[in-house]
């Protein structure tokens, strides 16, 4: 630095000293631009262009009004479908989650034990994961059908029903039907997940606690567990946000695939609130200010979310 | 009709929102202008080649040019028909893009605010046609270089294809009145007849079809009901009042709906309808079960519907007209984009694909589609005498002939809005509820579907 300093006012070294201002500091933003630049482009203008957009009255052809913070108002005081929404996705939530995190460490702690058939086993977890979810709607909606689904058949056959239930169009069965639906693909991706933090785990602990006399369950719940606990965050807070983003499921197993789509199931039990963003911008309505405001609460959302779940769930010495 | 719906992921249509905003930004203007157009016109001597008919796209066909872009899901069509019209305009190239009806108002809006590929010949599917209508980007083709003279269509027809400003907007890719379809072996086994005059007089109005089907519903020891559920119904006794419901942002629903809700409740506690859902495939499959007699059709329900989902059924299908009248069903209007580099030659091909003599004649005698033009009905009546395509699946009933002569005559035609989908949205929404929950009444349904309305059209007053 000081060597940089002397040299500075002699005037035959300037150009030296500027093919060096220039030359290797400039190589590291050089490679970083072209990301740099697709980042700009393709996200960051979008999201602030999307702020923007929710500040006013659009539908996409017409001239743009602008009204401040009307359709948040809106939207939070006088919208009882949002609320709805809001309200279903985080019902859906508290069905789907803890039981595809029990589950999954369920079938992950017992599939990492076997000895034969290891491979195969995880295959066949993997694969609901892998299907598209185009395919897992129609085969929900085939499965619960009110008239022809093979639940219904089979109830009937053992005679547990005297007519077939009809789950599509039941506030409670529509919302268990998708939960179902996210824990039969989600299942596969969680265990794999904890597979791969039980293989981190180094084995002389588990034999330092052979040792001392810890067997089954104690080995699970005072060693396995404790040290999945970075992998559970992990698995909570990406849920929590893909979670409140739900809406493949209950968009395809209401006829997603059919032309006549009934938006919401049975009295809007089953709509979410990318549903609802999605009604408001392009099926009901073509509102792209509104549904911007949408979006945008819906980011606040999910922001308070992770932070709520990631506190509740972090080992203490990383609340910070 | 039944199509795949092309997946979007949450992220996928969160991002489209943001990014046609990007690309907006980047404007541009990506509508490739193949020269074209200005030339075309040496007006006045409307020459011979075009036919007499309809208000022709003046001029000596072949000194037209350019490209015409098309936005159509339905391709075999357009090949054909593309084909037919070169013959006559031999310098227009038309290119069609496939664009599934579902997802076409989305990519349209799209393409629109973006600023990037938007067709000049754009369709409206009834599920969306009053929401394409109210965007204001359809041209008026009353004014130049269309000159479209409304009185050369089907009376009935006109509301179809005006805005709310009473301008004509589109024109009809095809006509939709509809009756419906029966099973005539059903027909022949419970009721003595499966003569289309015979059954009008059975069922002439909504009161005798529900006495006629309780008397089905007895004999067949309920193995055998009028029609698949709730939402058949419905589309007919919703689409014979013809009433305008809105004005301006005012939605009159009790008077769009009370009376026919009214009657659907009387049929589901009659025990008259099933328990299906539209488009179903328990809905599709009951077709060639034979467990329902009837199924609300028009014009093109022999081949997308009928003939589709029955395909061994040739001859045990007829049609007759619904109780005290006709109405529509389903439909799609054709229009041009209002900033359109191609006008005429888009103009051209929608005037002969749609309304000229000689594209109906084709558009009839391969599809089965019949124009709105009135023309055509007038020099090709030996067209509607002869068999159309599917007449022999309905047992050698004239199809055509039928529709036009004991339906279209009293058809009226419902002014188009843009909460016509909202209102379907709901009503398909609820629907289902009602069938299940056989508790709720006439009237609750009709306050439920009122709240559901505002709850869907904030800015509407509905009552």
């Amino acid at each position: 630095m000081n060597a940089e300093q002397s040299l500075a006012p002699a005037a035959a070294t300037s150009a030296a000293s500027r093919k060096r201002r220039w030359g290797p500091h400039l190589w590291p933003y050089l490679f970083a631009l072209p990301f740099v630049l697709a980042y700009a482009a393709f996200q960051l203008y979008p999201v602030l262009y999307s702020f923007v957009l929710s500040l006013h009255d659009w539908n996409g052809i017409s001239e743009k009004t602008y009204i401040g913070f009307k359709n948040y108002v809106q939207l939070w005081t006088n919208d009882p479908l949002f609320i709805k929404s809001l309200w279903n996705t985080l019902i859906m939530m508290v069905m789907f989650i803890p039981l595809t995190l029990i589950l999954g460490l369920v079938l992950a702690y017992w599939t990492f034990q076997l000895t034969r058939g290891k491979r195969l086993f995880q295959t066949i977890n993997v694969l609901p994961y892998i299907t598209t979810p185009v395919a897992i709607g129609f085969i929900f909606s085939y499965l619960f059908d009110w008239q022809t689904g093979l639940v219904n058949l089979l109830l009937t056959k053992f005679g547990w029903l005297q007519e077939g239930f009809y789950w599509l169009q039941d506030p409670w069965g529509s919302r268990a039907i998708i939960a179902l639906m996210v824990i039969w693909r989600n299942l596969g991706y969680f265990m794999i997940i904890f597979m791969a933090g039980m293989t981190v785990i180094p084995q002389d602990v588990y034999e330092a606690a052979k040792m001392d006399g810890s067997t089954g369950l104690h080995t699970f719940r005072k060693i396995t567990m404790p040290l999945l606990r970075n992998i559970t965050v992990f698995l909570v807070v990406t849920s929590v946000i893909g979670g409140l983003q739900l809406f493949d499921e209950p968009k395809l197993l209401y006829g997603g695939w059919s032309g006549s789509a009934q938006v919401g199931g049975p009295d809007n039990t089953a709509l979410t609130v990318i549903w609802k963003f999605v009604d408001e911008s392009f099926i009901s309505n073509t509102r792209f200010g509104y549904a911007s405001s949408i979006a945008y609460s819906l980011f606040v959302i999910i922001v308070f979310f992770s932070i709520l779940s990631y506190r509740l769930t972090a080992p203490k010495e990383d609340k910070r | 009709m039944n199509h795949l719906l092309t997946k979007s992921r949450t992220a996928g249509a969160l991002s489209l929102l943001l990014l046609s905003g990007a690309l907006a930004a980047c404007g541009g203007n990506g509508n490739e202008n193949n020269g074209a157009s200005p030339s075309a016109s040496s007006p006045a001597a409307s020459s011979a080649g075009a036919s007499s008919s309809a208000p022709a796209a003046s001029a000596d066909p072949t000194q037209l040019s350019g490209t015409v872009k098309v936005w159509d899901w339905d391709e075999a069509f357009q090949k054909g028909m593309i084909a037919e019209f070169n013959k006559t305009y031999p310098n227009i190239k038309v290119e069609v893009t496939v664009v599934n009806p579902n997802d076409y108002l989305q990519k349209l809006q799209s393409g629109i605010a973006s600023g990037s590929d938007v067709p000049d010949v754009i369709l409206g599917e009834s599920a969306y046609r009053g929401k394409l209508f109210d965007l204001g980007v359809l041209d008026n083709l009353e004014g130049a270089p269309y000159n479209f003279d409304k009185s050369s269509v089907l009376d009935f027809t006109v509301p179809y294809i005006s805005n709310g400003k009473g301008e004509v907007i589109a024109v009809d890719q095809a006509i939709t009145p509809a009756g419906f379809a029966y099973r005539r072996d059903l027909a022949k086994e419970y009721w003595g007849t499966d003569d289309p005059a015979e059954l009008e007089k059975l069922i002439s109005t909504w009161d005798d079809f529900v006495a006629k089907g309780k008397e089905l519903k007895d004999k067949s020891g309920g193995k055998v009901l009028m029609m698949p559920g709730l939402g058949d119904a419905f589309i007919a006794l919703k689409g014979q009042n013809f009433a305008s419901y809105v004005n301006g942002t005012e939605v009159d629903l009790t008077a769009k709906v009370k009376e026919p809700l009214t009657r659907l409740f009387e049929m589901r506690d009659a025990g008259i309808l099933g328990k299906n859902e539209l488009w179903t495939p328990a809905w599709s499959a009951s077709m060639a079960k034979g467990e329902f007699m009837f199924y609300p059709m028009a014009p093109w329900g022999p081949k997308w519907h009928i003939s589709a989902n029955d395909p061994e059924g040739k001859g045990r299908w007829g049609l007759v007209k619904a109780p005290e009248g006709g109405f529509t069903r389903g439909g799609t209007a054709v229009g041009i984009y209002k900033d359109s580099k191609n006008k005429e030659a888009a103009w051209a091909f929608v005037q002969y694909a749609y309304l000229s003599d000689e594209g109906s004649a084709y558009n009839f005698k391969t599809f089965g589609n019949m124009t709105g033009s009135k023309s055509f009905y007038e020099t090709h009546k030996d067209l509607i005498e002869a068999p159309g395509p599917y007449d022999e699946f309905f047992g050698g009933q004239n199809l055509a002939k039928y529709f036009m002569e004991k339906i279209v005559p009293d058809m009226k035609g419902e002014p188009q809005s843009k909460y016509d989908s909202v209102v379907d949205g709901v009503f398909n929404a609820l629907y289902p509820l009602w069938t299940k929950d056989t508790s709720v009444t006439a009237d609750a349904a009709l306050q439920k579907f009122i709240s559901e309305t505002k709850n869907k059209a904030s800015d509407a007053t509905v009552k």
